[in-house]
């Protein structure tokens, strides 16, 4: 784990979203230092993925604020968000199915103008092999380390990611696993995730959300380690 | 039937399918990409050909007036566009369509003030008959197929070469996913719509000279279009040209058949298909365009 | 029956209004009958959120039942007005099926090509029989019908006011019925209604019928109006005519489609005077009522109401 700082990275105070008329986050703060891994719990449903989209510039704001960097985003097309430096990984884990590896990676590229696919892949040196097979025959897996890999590129500052583990193989999660714990010498993460074991052996930070709020911030990396935040959920 | 007659109503059928590409291609891919179903297409194709018209009459040059059709028919997609349809991304579908099919009526009020309610004739550039396969073609109608061909070519390797081909296509699938890449999908959707529009003025300048171009010409051509797209399946281009090249044939072979054939068995072909597969032939399955803007 | 009175009140301020505009009954007569056919487009537009871009076909199926009913077979006009509505019945129940189940767009769009197939077999295919553009004339063969003779414009305008309040009552008590309130379920999430059961198909197919029949008996009533019938009716440029005036009435309300004919005629008649580019017009009202109005004038009248006396007046 990177050493910490004092300036927040993202900060987002009562922030208030609705989706088609129906309020769904009631409030929410979180923070996130630079060189942090931020984990939200929270079981399904509970608005922990409005949260992300709304700090992507994927949902519109009723209320409340979202700073990064100092700046405030709250208003931003999503974008203005990823050319900013943030980037939301979802968790439909869909890569770009008629294109291929390669042409996915091109169009991470495009916009960040970040050439340095070997920065990216070497988290992930299974891609290597796969730049020419079509993404959409992909395995899970293999899809969720491409949408990582594209998501690299432009080497954003902080991450978004919705439950990456959702869905794969043990020994998946476990390369996953490693590979963020190596992203995260470098840049910030923030992660939604529901496998609990993960987070307790990589979060510096644990939110729990529950209906839209969040009721338990756990900062202790002891209590995190022995999963004391799981009683919340 | 005599093998002269099919021969040339083939010949003729494939020309059909050149139009149809042409101006299907903009709803199609208007609703693949922007989830919108852009009724107001057939006013760019009725410009280009008016455009096309006043410019012979100014300067005597048949492909001087469907090179400035096309142009004005981009800068009218291009004004549209951003006047009017990024007000409505992300609403209801069936708003859209009826947000659509006013400015398409607008455009037909413009035109008839402009130019007057009576059809024009567009004689064609060259009255040329050559020799296909020992039956004597139009060659104008032969260059309408090569050009329409040429342009499909061109199309493909925009889709598949290009990056902003490539991001068109990605957008297709999940265009929430290129804006998270930092990509602005805005502009490639404007560039998209320019480009839809624009081939849509080039089908109604090519095709005038083949028909009497008046107010209304676009409402027929709107709904073979429609069939085209229906058929072939929204959002997807290569059911696009298989439905034009299907359509193109029923409606001319079918209508040396039988007379009628030519304006129902469009409409016939593409009922079947529906009731088998309510989706077309090549349909992307549709949900409104998923921003919140 | 509670429910009565707002039809009726409506039914009663158009007789009025006949009676103190004499010179407009005409246009009353015109607005009544269009506005039959705009609550069946409504029902369909409002309530059930299906769009359709071909109620002309409708229409003009009613229409030329009647006009050919009372042109070769019969001389009855009860008996055209009967025939006129059976044929939206058989319409609705034969394209019905095929049609509800496509998704919206499609829907719409299929829609249209069948009004587009259905001028060209009216304006080309059975031209010996419909006279195709030179129209259908029957009016001198009409006879005398039973307690009113309809034939007279002024027995006529009763009529339709009877016919009119009918169908209000009809609507009305449709409205509020547990079927008005799975139609408008279905609108809202078609998904959550199968979920829970309910069979959409059969819901939008009895929507869809009803909108059919509504559509045909205006067109009947047209043709004994107007004692003649034209392709005109039936054209896919008129399929605009009727979404306008649901929306400017207030798509969704029982007696938006009043308000929507009445505002959408009038304008037309006014603007007519003026301008002969109808659709630019049309065109350019409809965007105006989409993007700024969009509850329509009944709409917006129903939110004051509901504000100013709380429960009696509920917006849909």
């Amino acid at each position: 784990m990177a050493p910490k700082s004092n300036d927040n990275l993202l900060k987002v105070e009562n922030l208030e979203v609705s989706y088609q008329k129906l309020r769904v986050l009631f409030g929410v703060s979180i923070e996130v230092n630079p060189g942090e891994v931020v984990a939200i719990v929270g079981r399904n449903g509970m608005g922990k993925t409005t949260l992300f989209r709304a700090i992507g510039g994927f949902l519109k704001k009723d209320r409340g604020s979202v700073v990064f960097k100092g700046r405030p985003i709250g208003g931003l097309r999503a974008f203005e968000v990823a050319g900013l430096g943030v980037k939301y990984i979802p968790q439909d884990k869909q890569v770009f199915g008629d294109l291929k590896v390669r042409e996915n990676l091109e169009l991470g590229s495009y916009a960040t103008k970040d050439y340095d696919w070997d920065a990216a892949l070497n988290y992930f040196p299974k891609l290597k092999d796969l730049l020419d097979r079509k993404a959409g025959h992909l395995s899970g897996g293999e899809r969720q380390m491409l949408l990582i890999a594209r998501a690299l590129l432009g080497k954003p500052e902080l991450i978004l990611m919705d439950e990456p583990t959702e869905g794969l193989a043990p020994h998946v999660i476990n390369d996953l696993t490693h590979a963020f714990k190596e992203i995260s010498k470098k840049m910030t993460l923030a992660i939604i995730e529901q496998n609990l074991p993960m987070v307790g052996e990589i979060a510096d930070r644990v939110y729990c959300m529950k209906e839209g709020r969040i009721i338990h911030t756990s900062v202790d990396k002891q209590e995190i380690k022995d999963l004391a935040f799981e009683k919340c959920l | 039937m005599d093998k002269e007659l099919l021969l040339s109503a083939i010949v003729f059928g494939f020309s059909i399918s050149a139009i149809l590409l042409l101006v299907s291609f903009g709803i199609s891919i208007g609703f693949g990409l922007m989830r919108i179903i852009n009724m107001e297409q057939m006013i760019y194709y009725t410009f280009g050909a008016y455009i096309t018209y006043t410019t012979i009459t100014v300067f005597g040059s048949f492909w001087l007036g469907l090179a400035c059709g096309v142009v004005v028919s981009g800068i009218l997609g291009f004004i549209v566009e951003r006047v009017l349809l990024k007000r409505v991304y992300g609403q209801e579908l069936m708003f859209t369509m009826v947000v659509t099919f006013s400015v398409f009526l607008i455009g037909i009020g413009v035109i008839q003030y402009v130019w007057g309610l009576a059809p024009k004739p567009v004689s064609s550039p060259t009255e040329i008959m050559i020799p296909i396969f020992g039956v004597s073609m139009p060659l104008y109608r032969v260059l309408v197929i090569g050009i329409a061909a040429l342009v499909y070519i061109l199309l493909q390797l925009l889709l598949n070469k290009t990056i902003i081909g490539k991001a068109l296509r990605a957008g297709i699938e999940d265009a929430e996913k290129v804006q998270g890449l930092g990509i602005n999908i805005y502009k490639i959707i404007t560039f998209t719509f320019v480009v839809a529009s624009g081939l849509a003025g080039l089908g109604g300048a090519l095709n005038a000279p083949l028909i009497m171009i008046g107010p209304y010409m676009g409402f027929d051509m709107l709904l073979f279009a429609f069939v085209t797209v229906i058929l072939g399946g929204l959002g997807s281009i290569k059911g696009t040209l298989v439905s034009a090249l299907i359509l193109g044939q029923v409606i001319s072979v079918g209508g040396t058949i039988w007379s009628p054939l030519s304006y129902l068995a469009p409409f016939l072909v593409m009922f079947f298909v529906i009731l088998i597969k309510p989706t077309g032939l090549y349909g992307v399955a549709g949900k409104a365009f998923g921003f919140e803007e | 029956m509670k429910g009565f009175g707002g039809p009726l009140l409506a039914v009663l301020i158009l007789i009025i209004a006949r009676i103190a505009f004499p010179a407009k009954m005409n246009f009353i007569t015109e607005v009544s009958i269009f506005s039959i056919y705009v609550i069946g487009c409504n029902l369909l537009y409002g309530h059930l959120g299906m769009v359709s871009f071909g109620q002309p076909f409708y229409l003009s199926v009613g229409a030329y039942s009647t006009a050919i009913y009372l042109a070769y077979f019969g001389t009855s006009p009860m008996m055209s007005l009967l025939i006129g509505i059976g044929a939206g019945v058989v319409v609705g129940l034969i394209l019905g099926p095929f049609f509800v189940r496509l998704r919206g767009d499609y829907f719409a769009l299929v829609n249209l090509a069948i009004c587009a197939i259905g001028l060209f077999i009216v304006e080309k295919l059975l031209l010996p029989i419909t006279r195709g553009d030179d129209g259908l004339w029957y009016r001198s063969r009409m006879a005398d019908t039973l307690f009113l003779d309809i034939r007279k414009p002024d027995n006529f305008f009763l009529f339709v006011m009877l016919a009119l309040l009918v169908v209000l009552i009809l609507f009305k008590y449709m409205d509020q019925s547990v079927l008005g309130a799975s139609f408008r379920a279905v609108k809202g999430n078609e998904r959550k209604m199968k979920f829970l059961g309910y069979s959409t198909f059969t819901l939008k197919l009895t929507g869809f019928t009803f909108a059919s029949i509504l559509s045909s008996f205006s067109g009947s009533l047209f043709a004994i109006n107007f004692g003649f019938v034209n392709p005109n009716l039936g054209t896919p440029g008129r399929a605009a005519d009727v979404l306008v005036a649901t929306l400017i009435g207030g798509a969704g309300t029982v007696y938006g489609p009043i308000f929507g004919s009445f505002a959408f005629l009038g304008i037309r008649d006014i603007v007519s005077k003026y301008i002969l580019r109808w659709e630019l017009f049309v065109g350019i009202l409809t965007i105006l009522v989409l993007f700024k109005f969009q509850k329509g004038i009944w709409g917006n009248i129903e939110v004051l109401l509901y504000e100013k006396f709380g429960k009696k007046a509920k917006p849909s």
